[in-house]
């Protein structure tokens, strides 16, 4: 029998998330406590999943693999197979039980990532195209620091080495006390994509307008014209942009289509010498049924990433912004741009903030931490 | 937060382009000065200065020299920005670069039509019949002769150059305020004033420096330019102060700005910005002037190597102050 501990509130927030869905109510308690231990470094992630895989298995009738079988570093560097990132998910759900408030599985396939992967996107389709405009909400709050976001962002759009569309910041706010012997509730957490800015400034200085607002509002970049200039990367707010310097490692492909609409490169890994960044991933765009998620939301086991529509009042984004008073939500740099991307929880423009490593690392992912280049 | 730096991004090519781009401009206005000042002093005289052959050779050597300077410049500054780039070769498709809200694509046209104004004026004053250069190269002379307008209309010109060669150095520190909400210390009105006197600074001593080390100092008119570029470094002084009283007092990422630029990098801007690049050359132009008034006249070897010295002391100041301006450039947080 695995043992008990004092992670108490974990039974209060798991009686409410999931007092209505049909799953095993223990089984998910259970295993809210164990990945807590995980994320806290008291648990292997390896023994965490041994100990939970064949009861999973038997609860979402699902095909996990056994850890072992697990190539890590492959996934890291960008490997498509999407066992890693199943565990990761099944970790995660748990985890989300156990540390997050407001979340909890949707749909099991989902949160375990191994079903068929059309199953697992809930598709809003829009009756107005030409109307739409992409954007985010982010649940700082919810969020639960696993990275599995950046991995799958990493997976899926097959970045290169050390580059990194997606981060996850860590950071403690100097107007609050932490007081918690939990290593996770001492610290806040910031969520980083691309904020895809209507009148964004790498746009505005991108002298060969190899920068530029796609239809349903993104911000791409034509890979087939950017000079490498970094002047966007220089005007940014946010720092999302990653000047590329080396080739993909062997072994790493891409999936997906790179070319929008109008034949311009604009997904997936760019050439070596160009400036790359978060697309929200504008190549399933040219998918059938992935239109209205990402990988990073698809990815996030609490349901802390909205990606879709934001002139579609019934789109994910908005639906889970409605759950919110408006002092609840805030955006970043206002004063230097308009992002679209939109955040739950307390700004911490308004306080100074000190960064916090770990312990939930790039490491601990067999990941490599963005550098300076 | 950590702050980030765009340094990061833009290091010292980048630093040595604004540098060459400044030199480039300042050069050609100071050419296109000892142009007109040459004219004039062939037709008529100007008050104040000696009528001699001696001066008019000497304001036509630093005119040619201006234009040699200006556009040696920019086309070394031209291939370090084309270095710089990631994906230099995309940068032949010249007819993308319509975004009049970027100042680089700006900037690249202010290049080329600057490019073209300095080197017409090069060829005409170099090349062809009585070229400075005196050399005989048959069909180039025969093109450049042909092409070559009236005296009149060649010094007109020069208001369009000199307009170009104004906004090319003003251009490089647009280039950089453009972002100001992001990186402060490139503040969008101090930061233009600063390089601009910089810049002409630069652009005086970088040709002034041609008839110093040719033709020495006595009656070449380099005592009056270097008179100009004493006047102009007080204002670049009182534009670099202006700016770091806005740093020091502005808070925030300004304030780390200041702290890094003055405390971190002290030695690179106290030392070689502020004391070689600033007061150095005040004083050994001031020591002249003293000297002169008290009738001993500084020249030959020793007033070549002093004024030889303090315009080489404005360059090493203006490479400096421009890779400052880069290094201790931080970003402002994200939050």
């Amino acid at each position: 029998m695995i043992p008990d501990d004092s992670h108490d509130d974990i039974e209060d927030r798991a009686a409410n998330l999931l007092d209505d869905v049909e799953y095993d109510t223990e089984l998910a308690k259970q295993m809210s406590r164990d990945a807590r231990r995980v994320s806290n470094g008291e648990l292997a992630e390896g023994e965490f999943h041994e100990r939970y895989r064949e009861a999973v298995e038997d609860e979402f009738d699902l095909d996990v693999p056994e850890y072992s079988e697990i190539n890590v570093k492959e996934q890291a560097l960008g490997g498509k197979s999407k066992s890693r990132r199943s565990v990761l998910a099944a970790l995660g759900m748990a985890a989300g039980v156990a540390t997050a408030g407001g979340a909890g599985f949707r749909d099991a396939s989902t949160r375990f990532g191994v079903g068929s992967g059309d199953d697992t996107v809930v598709a809003e389709e829009t009756s107005d195209d030409e109307g739409r405009k992409v954007g985010m909400v982010l649940d700082t709050e919810a969020c639960i620091k696993c990275l599995q976001c950046v991995e799958a962002c990493k997976e899926e759009n097959a970045t290169h080495e050390g580059d990194f569309w997606m981060d996850v910041f860590r950071y403690q706010r100097e107007d609050r006390e932490y007081t918690s012997d939990d290593e996770e509730d001492q610290v806040e957490a910031m969520q980083r994509p691309c904020m895809h800015c209507e009148d964004a400034p790498c746009v505005s200085v991108c002298p060969n307008n190899s920068r530029f607002y796609s239809e349903d509002g993104r911000v791409l970049c034509d890979y087939d014209i950017c000079l490498g200039c970094k002047y966007c990367e220089v005007a940014c707010p946010y720092h999302v942009n990653e000047f590329v310097f080396s080739e993909q490692p062997d072994g790493v492909e891409f999936v997906g289509e790179p070319r929008d609409d109008e034949d311009r490169w604009v997904s997936g890994p760019p050439p070596e010498g160009s400036c790359s960044k978060c697309t929200f991933c504008s190549h399933r765009e040219q998918g059938e049924g992935h239109q209205e998620s990402t990988a990073c939301e698809d990815a996030c086991p609490v349901d802390a990433i909205h990606f879709g529509d934001l002139n579609d009042e019934d789109s994910d984004p908005n639906q889970y912004l409605d759950q919110f008073d408006e002092e609840e939500t805030f955006k970043l740099r206002t004063d230097a741009s308009n992002p679209k991307v939109t955040y739950i929880g307390d700004n911490p423009e308004d306080v100074e903030t000190a960064q916090v490593p770990g312990p939930v690392t790039y490491d601990d992912m067999g990941l490599s931490e963005p550098t300076a280049k | 937060m950590i702050h980030d730096s765009p340094a990061l991004f833009w290091d010292w090519m980048i630093g040595a382009y604004l540098f060459l781009g400044g030199i480039s401009g300042g050069a050609y206005l100071t050419g296109a000065a000892a142009d007109y000042l040459r004219q004039r002093s062939e037709s008529g005289g100007v008050p104040g200065f000696d009528r001699t052959d001696t001066k008019s050779r000497a304001y036509g050597l630093t005119a040619l020299g201006g234009m040699v300077v200006s556009f040696a410049a920019i086309s070394l500054g031209g291939l370090l920005l084309l270095f710089h780039l990631g994906e230099p070769l995309n940068a032949i498709e010249l007819w993308l670069f319509t975004n009049i809200e970027s100042w680089m694509a700006i900037g690249v046209w202010v290049i080329i039509l600057f490019v073209v104004a300095a080197l017409a004026q090069l060829a005409w004053l170099g090349f062809g019949r009585d070229g400075g250069f005196g050399l005989d190269l048959g069909p180039i002379d025969e093109i450049v002769d042909r092409t070559r307008p009236a005296t009149d209309t060649r010094l007109a010109l020069h208001i369009v150059g000199g307009a170009l060669a104004v906004t090319l150095i003003v251009y490089t520190a647009l280039l950089l305020s453009a972002v100001a909400p992001v990186v402060p210390l490139w503040h969008p009105i101090l930061l233009p004033l600063l390089f601009l006197t910089s810049g002409i600074s630069m652009g005086i001593s970088a040709t002034a420096l041609v008839p110093t080390l040719l033709l020495g100092v006595d009656d070449t008119g380099v005592h009056e330019f270097s008179l100009a570029d004493d006047a102009v470094i007080l204002g670049e002084i009182g534009v670099l102060a202006a700016l770091l009283w806005y740093l020091a007092g502005a808070g925030g990422t300004a304030t780390a700005s200041y702290e890094l630029l003055t405390q971190t990098f002290m030695l690179e801007f106290w030392g070689f910005v502020v004391v070689v690049g600033l007061l150095l050359p005040l004083l050994i132009s001031g020591t002249l002037i003293l000297l002169h008034r008290r009738g001993t006249h500084v020249d030959g070897l020793v007033g070549r190597a002093a004024y030889g010295s303090k315009f080489g002391f404005v360059l090493i100041g203006g490479l400096f102050l421009r890779l400052s301006i880069l290094y201790a450039a931080l970003n402002v947080p994200i939050f």
